[in-house]
């Protein structure tokens, strides 16, 4: 695969989302849009698994630690409890880490990981957990000498995987293991390899499967060295409601807590998805979108992930091969611009805001120039890409900059978190808003400590910047007002009444006390050194500064090549209930966009159209119970064309038909009822309101 | 017969009637002995312990692992013929048994001493057939082997099964006297003995009420001595000082206390470097609730309303213009509170929905999304589907408690309370 030809050099994953792309019919992995997006999601790919692998580092090591503590009880198996947080989704990945660690640092015999759908009996759970269990060690032991190899290497058959064969392969895996250059090779004082026990979703485990299941091991622990790890959506509590308590005296129970899962969300955002680094941006009002899904619906980095790969996709393939070339990381455009081509040149030029810039240029020979000379405005457009990407680049310095200073505000008017400053700034002129002028407000009453602190982070921000260039007279400013800060004291600079005014505050009424307070107000309101540089820098930052740089980026010129507005993502990414499936069986054409089956009205029925859609359009027309013998003869009459009298029907539409009411059962629409004789239950109605 | 005795102390009789039926020189043993009591009082580590220095070979099985008659029979096999491997014969039947024992018995191999059959958990037999347990009653009968017997032991008092067996033995639960006796025996060296004899004392008395279990029960004592240590190690009290310790260490059990159900091992002993994950941990309170999406927060709440309100009050809780009100008469009050003890109601999905909308600001377009949250508090058990009847309008039963759903609420600035109608 030519998709390992990324600047960074290493190991390159693969996984499977990318593949089925070669199998599907509609083969687009030659296509040269392909090969853009390819090599950027493949880029993205990498950075969220290593932004993930640091997440989840912390409760992998504590897990790993629990894992090879020594038993410390003869009688309970060790049970670390992860509460997860629901996102299920995601927990595959996790626990396949674990999986992947433990065989790593040598904890394990082997590791099972069970879903509660293989375990609907004691039976299928021990069978399943056992062969697990052995099989595992078979593959982390390839490259290793072991003398049973052939013995386990046959095929585990069902029968076989029970506790005592495993308690022999564990007996001749303990004798033979220790072999003298291994125990070298490990430090003398190795703990003690566990068998570790996965459940991954332990609520829907079925109680009494659960309750035998831990039973069971618990009187193996002796031999066998168990350790459960429990994957918990909820909360502790769901242990206590599952399992009786014969059960839990059986367990030596620790709870380990993972990150919330909005954590996930923010970091991975923060440091794949909101960079200038990465290649595309979205646009604010989809970004916001997806984090709704998020926040509202399920709470998977996964599924966010993969909306957003839809829209990088969808993106790619639009833009066809202009976007494909150059939506791409910053090192490469110059390389990929020269192979602009005459036909991407002309895609380019009807580009909305490239076609703006055009109208907008003053010098009749440019404009011109740039409308049919090729070279020159290959040239144009790189220009235009590299002062893209730097103003992308201003952009995030400058959000981070506002995030600084807003996200630590009372009630945080701005928000939080990056991610919603982002979206604000995205989709319009956030100077403009009164939040902003709040903040400022707000701002205003810092004191000169935490406004210190507040530039001098700030400065850190710019420090940090991978271009150099970029920001650099706002640096050179920030510093000369953190030099005049520090300078400034915070005495008042015209001689205020150092007496206490009270003693001439000689009143007789409300109204005159009044003015006099207003005076007075007035008076001290002559500002301090510091105040005024306060004002001076907050004036600088939040009047000057970030407007000018926080300007949405969408209305530069070229910008559609690197923001995905897919306006169609809602209904892609979360679809619609039930109606799909109404419109494929009332209208197949639809979906199968042949000639023969389309309709001019909804309730028309063709023969041509699949048995199926005959029988659901049918179907629609009935009511509660449906007489199956009335059922049969109209679908004669439409398939056949010509009434039949009874038992005239051929043989080979009863079979049509009687295949076509049951895939009707299967889909749920109707069910045999006991009711009435030859007669089946609607299941739905009105299937097309939804 | 002494060490025994004394590494389990207060089981003299049992041990003294074990020792009646089956010893060492018995050529004819009891057919059954049925060994009844609750979990955790000794009955199997007594008697497989007994038999082991009785010199008998003992086939112990436990019945939990048996889901199949194969695996029950195998291990009996191995476990009582085991000079004689034989790969190859397959015993799938009680008769297949049957006759291998008796081609054993003819090579004279069962005679020489005492044989054992153990059958742990023995009510889990039923699950391979009702008349197992009934077959191994009559194994002697069938083989004709008379130093061979059956030792049942279960929970379950034996009249509740189909046998006669010839010996019953009960276990009694200990006292706490006797549990004082046994606990001296684990006593930790680094304690002086008068020391945890108060200590032990103290102990009991808070952990007894809680449970009786011996296994859990010494989990709990054995964890808390360093902390009855602990004040005379700092110089705070002296060893005689009971009552003091006796102050000091109070709150500490209980504590424990409230753990002991699920067994919580206590963090202390974990390495101080992750101090922001180490405090959620600790936490319970924390813990116990939890974070959903903002929808399915919504509907854990829609669902609780519609489980614990009757329907026809729903136009009065959800809507402006409910109507006038008409004045609760005295009968209603007591109705609800039985109609509280019942628990959830069924609701529909329509009622979930409506309630739902009802109780939330913003509108939410009705998508797969929305709806794969009811599955998925379905499958965290928050929630629980009822019957499978018409897929349009499936019901459900809210099992969440009040607790848990007011904490949910209180997230998202709802108070349940005014929503429910007791």
């Amino acid at each position: 695969m030519d998709a390992t030809a990324s600047v960074s050099k290493g190991c390159f994953a693969f996984p499977a989302s990318a593949k089925p792309a070669k199998q599907s019919p509609l083969n687009f992995s030659k296509e040269p849009w392909y090969g853009g997006y390819e090599k950027v999601w493949q880029n993205i790919v990498q950075q969220l698994d290593t932004v993930e692998d640091d997440v989840i580092e912390n409760l992998l090591k504590d897990l790993a630690n629990f894992i090879s503590l020594p038993s410390s009880t003869e009688s309970t198996i060790p049970a670390a409890a992860i509460l997860t947080g629901i996102n299920l989704p995601d927990h595959g990945s996790l626990f396949g880490r674990l999986k992947a660690r433990l065989n790593l640092e040598g904890l394990t015999y082997g590791v099972a990981l069970l879903n509660s759908a293989d375990c609907s009996s004691i039976k299928h759970t021990v069978e399943k957990c056992v062969a697990q269990l052995m099989e595992s060690n078979i593959e982390s032991d390839d490259d290793m000498e072991v003398d049973e190899e052939d013995e386990r290497s046959s095929d585990l058959k069902k029968s076989q995987c029970t506790l005592p064969n495993l308690l022999e392969w564990h007996k001749n895996l303990k004798n033979c293991s220790p072999s003298p250059s291994k125990r070298k090779k490990r430090s003398t004082a190795s703990p003690e390899k566990k068998l570790v026990v996965v459940l991954k979703d332990f609520e829907t485990f079925n109680a009494e499967v659960m309750s035998l299941f831990i039973q069971i091991l618990s009187g193996y622990q002796s031999q066998l060295p168990f350790v459960f790890v429990l994957g918990i959506a909820t909360t502790l509590s769901a242990i206590e409601q599952l399992l009786p308590h014969s059960c839990l005296t059986r367990l030596s129970l620790k709870a380990f807590q993972a990150q919330p899962s909005v954590f996930f969300l923010n970091n991975t955002l923060n440091k794949v998805f909101l960079t200038p680094r990465c290649p595309f941006q979205l646009s604010g009002k989809l970004f916001k979108f997806f984090t709704n899904v998020f926040l509202f619906y399920d709470f998977s980095v996964n599924r966010f992930v993969q909306g957003v790969k839809y829209c990088i996709m969808e993106h790619y393939r639009t833009g066809r091969r202009p976007v494909g070339l150059l939506c791409c990381p910053e090192n490469r455009l110059e390389a990929n611009a020269k192979l602009l081509e005459h036909e991407d040149l002309e895609a380019l030029r009807r580009v909305n805001t490239f076609k703006k810039y055009i109208d907008s240029t003053e010098d009749e020979k440019i404009r011109d120039k740039l409308l049919k000379d090729d070279s020159f405005t290959k040239k144009e457009v790189l220009k235009l890409m590299l002062a893209l990407r730097l103003r992308i680049n201003e952009f995030y310095a400058a959000l981070s900059l506002l995030h600084q200073l807003v996200s630590t505000l009372p009630r945080a008017p701005l928000g939080k978190q990056l991610r919603e400053l982002y979206v604000l700034a995205m989709s319009k002129n956030v100077w403009t808003t009164e939040e902003y002028k709040e903040c400022r407000q707000l701002l205003g009453f810092l004191s000169k400590d935490e406004l210190m602190e507040h530039v001098r982070k700030m400065l850190d921000i710019l420090e940090a910047q991978s271009n150099p260039d970029c920001m650099k007279n706002v640096k050179t400013e920030l510093k000369k007002f953190l030099a005049r800060l520090e300078e400034a004291g915070t005495a008042r600079v015209t001689a205020s009444p150092s007496k206490s005014p009270s003693k001439n505050l000689s009143v007789k009424n409300r109204a005159q006390l009044q003015q006099k307070l207003m005076e007075l107000a007035n008076k001290t309101s002559s500002r301090s050194p510091y105040e005024l540089a306060r004002d001076a820098l907050l004036n600088y930052v939040m009047g000057e500064m970030l407007p000018e740089k926080l300007r949405p980026f969408t209305n530069a010129p070229l910008a559609e090549v690197v923001t995905l507005s897919e306006t169609e993502a809602r209904h892609r990414v979360v679809p619609r209930i039930r109606a799909p499936i109404h419109t494929a069986l009332n209208n197949p054409a639809h979906y199968l966009m042949c000639d023969c089956c389309k309709i001019s009205e909804n309730g028309e029925i063709l023969p041509s159209m699949p048995d199926l859609c005959i029988v659901y359009k049918l179907h629609l027309e009935s009511g509660a119970l449906i007489n199956m013998y009335d059922w049969l003869q109209s679908f004669n009459l439409l398939v056949t064309g010509k009434e039949a009298d009874d038992d005239s029907i051929s043989p080979e539409v009863q079979a049509r038909f009687t295949q076509a009411v049951s895939e009707m059962e299967f889909l749920g629409f109707v069910k045999s009822s006991k009711k009435k004789a030859d007669h089946v239950a609607r299941l739905t109605w009105g299937g097309s309101t939804c | 017969m002494e060490s025994l005795l004394e590494s389990f102390p207060c089981r003299e009789r049992e041990l003294q009637q074990l020792q009646i039926f089956i010893n060492e020189g018995s050529e004819l043993l009891p057919e059954s002995v049925f060994i009844h009591g609750q979990p955790a009082v000794g009955k199997t580590t007594i008697t497989c312990k007994y038999l082991e220095s009785a010199g008998a070979l003992i086939a112990y099985v436990n019945c939990i692992e048996c889901y199949s008659m194969r695996l029950l029979l195998d291990k009996i096999i191995s476990q009582l013929l085991p000079q004689d491997p034989q790969p190859n014969v397959r015993c799938d039947s009680f008769m297949a048994l049957v006759h291998l024992l008796k081609l054993a018995r003819s090579k004279g191999s069962l005679n020489s001493r005492p044989h054992v059959l153990v059958l742990d958990n023995v009510e889990y037999l039923d699950n391979l057939g009702d008349r197992c347990i009934n077959f191994f009653a009559a194994l002697q009968e069938l083989t004709l082997i008379y130093t061979l017997t059956v030792i049942f032991i279960s929970r379950v008092i034996p009249e509740k099964f189909d046998i006669t067996p010839a010996v019953i033995l009960h276990f009694p639960q200990y006292n706490k006297d006797e549990l004082t006796k046994i606990f001296q025996l684990f006593k930790p060296p680094y304690i002086s003995e008068e020391l945890y004899s108060n200590y032990i004392s103290t102990a009991l008395a808070v952990f007894i009420r809680a449970t009786r279990d011996l296994n859990e029960m010494k989990n709990l004592i054995l964890d808390n001595v360093s902390k009855y240590m602990e004040p005379i190690n700092r110089g705070e009290a002296t060893a005689n000082d009971t009552l003091l310790l006796w102050r000091l260490v109070t709150p500490h059990l209980k504590a424990s206390l409230n753990s002991a159900y699920l067994g919580i091992a206590s963090e202390n002993d974990t390495d101080p470097t992750k101090p922001e994950l180490q405090t959620e941990l600790i936490t319970h309170k924390k813990l116990r609730a939890f974070d959903l999406p903002y929808y399915a927060k919504y509907f854990l709440i829609a669902g609780y309303l519609a489980s614990y309100n009757s329907p026809k009050h729903d136009r009065r809780l959800f809507l402006k213009n409910h109507g006038k009100q008409r004045k609760k008469n005295r009968k209603d009050v007591s109705k609800s509170q039985t109609t509280e003890l019942l628990g959830p109601k069924s609701f529909s999905l329509d009622r979930l929905l409506a309630i739902f909308y009802a109780i939330m600001e913003e509108k939410a377009s009705l998508t797969v999304n929305l709806m794969s949250q009811i599955a998925s508090l379905v499958e965290l058990r928050l929630l629980a589907k009822i019957g499978d009847g018409v897929i349009d309008n499936p019901k459900f039963k809210c099992m969440a408690s009040y607790d848990c759903v007011a904490a949910v609420g209180s997230t998202l600035g709802f108070n349940l309370k005014k929503y429910l109608l007791d």
